[in-house]
């Protein structure tokens, strides 16, 4: 396949060290300081996000609190401020829509922009579009904050040019430069490729991006075992073949503990707390879910987990938590936990309710329409289960990881 | 450093001055300003910087107060 012929309009945005440089941002005395927000601030804190300082120094996401305090004893170290994010997400939301209104967030710090037959790029090629969105961004949204461009014919080489100049960078891969760009990356530089996948390419005689782009698509195929072989085909090739947004599909939340927690009596407040917020979300959405899954994750870096599905579809907490308990019980945890997460799925609409024999359907959701209520004027957990306050102070409002699911949540919110 | 009491704001497009435990203090810069909900109530967050000291400030939409949340000193 020839590359795509065809001119760069996508255009993908990632906001540099995100959490570490909002941070930054609203506190000057940070500014030019090696920074990280970490889950918390304790030596065995996960590091969320290091400032391009820290991350100059080789402090990186992924590293615990001590491992950065060995490479720089003086690393300041925030715990995460989530509104502040979210309040820059929509920021940078709002001066993206300016420019096209085919755009997607894919995570809190990136965005990916389609400007084909857009007035923006009538008036201006990409790259000066691209140029003025970053000013815009120092002017309107702060002077701190820097963000990646990349511009390509697709989403997955829009990142990839993204990612070649860190930070404050601008590329572009098109057909005059593409042979170019593949010759000086890694396969594993490619998002999408790591040790496994880069495995499986050197089995098939496949050791550089160049041989990659090159290879037929039946010895891709053959690589992958699966469609994806043609995937990766399309992609170098510069034609689209991740334009599909998948719908929620499932409610779920989850916490990473601090203390070393192991029995049912000791996490239950923790799983109450959980399924409180999950089920909150899950109504809020107008909808009810019929199974549910519970994933422990220890310390000792095994893991367990189940789903299960339910008699009918629910909507109270409670009816969520009983099932999530059994879950616990059957887990059998005998080692401390490290993590958490339960989460719900056979997403319904709400207005397909089914009667029960035995019980006042009706009545019930009355209660929790009338906890909901209370709860969205005073504030979430204002009314809920005894058991779940046991849980405040564990699970606490935190960003997910890569998610963007609940950004659809806080940004409807925010309207 | 959580504070959590209740200050006098000057206001005029942004925080220019805030007294806290009779103190005037002198705000050189909002770094960040952001909203969020606590069910119906709306606050208005200001991260804001004097010579010496960084605060976070919340204005409260329903009882018109500030409350000074947290100060870092120049760190």
């Amino acid at each position: 396949m020839e590359f795509n012929p065809a001119p760069s309009t996508i255009m993908h945005i990632d906001l540099n060290s995100c959490f570490a440089s909002v941070e930054q941002q609203a506190n000057p005395f940070l500014r030019g300081k090696p920074v990280a927000v970490a889950a918390f601030n304790s030596p065995g804190g996960c590091i969320l996000a290091a400032s391009v300082e820290a991350k100059k120094l080789g402090i990186k996401t992924g590293l615990r609190v001590r491992e950065g305090r060995a490479i720089y004893p003086k690393l300041i170290v925030l715990t995460p401020d989530p509104w502040k994010y979210r309040n820059v997400h929509l920021k940078l939301r709002r001066l993206i829509s300016d420019y096209t209104a085919d755009f997607v967030p894919k995570s809190i710090d990136e965005f990916v922009l389609n400007m084909e037959n857009y007035p923006a790029l009538e008036d201006s090629p990409m790259k000066v579009v691209a140029q003025e969105i970053k000013k815009r961004i120092k002017s309107e949204v702060g002077e701190w904050l820097t963000v990646n461009i990349g511009i390509a014919p697709n989403r997955y080489l829009a990142k990839v040019a993204a990612g070649l100049r860190k930070p404050d960078g601008l590329d572009e891969i098109n057909k005059s430069n593409f042979l170019n760009v593949y010759s000086k990356l890694k396969l594993t530089d490619l998002t999408g490729i790591k040790e496994r996948n880069a495995a499986r390419l050197n089995g098939m005689g496949i050791y550089s991006v160049l041989d990659f782009y090159n290879a037929p698509v039946w010895r891709l195929k053959a690589a992958f075992h699966s469609i994806n072989g043609l995937y990766w085909h399309t992609r170098l090739s510069g034609f689209e073949a991740d334009d599909i947004e998948f719908g929620r599909r499932s409610y779920g939340n989850s916490v990473a503990l601090g203390k070393n927690l192991s029995t049912p009596s000791e996490l239950s407040p923790i799983l109450a707390r959980l399924t409180e917020k999950m089920c909150s979300r899950l109504r809020g959405a107008g909808y009810r879910a019929g199974g549910i899954h519970l994933m422990l994750a220890y310390k000792n870096g095994l893991w367990w987990h189940k789903g299960r599905l339910l008699p009918r579809s629910y909507f109270d907490s409670r009816d969520f938590y009983k099932a999530a308990f059994r879950l616990l019980i059957e887990a059998a945890p005998s080692s401390p936990v490290l993590n958490i997460a339960v989460s719900c799925f056979g997403l319904t609409k709400e207005d397909s309710l089914q009667l029960d024999l035995f019980e006042n359907i009706g009545r019930r959701e009355n209660l929790v329409r009338a906890m909901d209520s209370v709860n969205g004027r005073w504030g979430g957990f204002t009314v809920a289960s005894a058991r779940s306050f046991g849980g405040a102070k564990t699970v606490i409002d935190r960003i997910a990881f890569g998610g963007i699911k609940e950004l659809e949540e806080f940004t409807l919110n925010s309207g | 450093m959580v504070i959590d009491e209740k200050v006098k704001v000057g206001m005029s497009d942004s925080p220019k001055w805030v007294k806290w435990k009779n103190r005037v203090h002198q705000i050189d810069k909002v770094g960040l300003h952001y909203t969020f909900r606590e069910g119906r109530v709306l606050y208005h967050m200001f991260s804001v910087s004097t010579p010496t000291l960084a605060m976070k400030l919340r204005f409260d939409t329903e009882t018109l107060g500030w409350k000074l949340m947290e100060v870092e000193d120049g760190i």
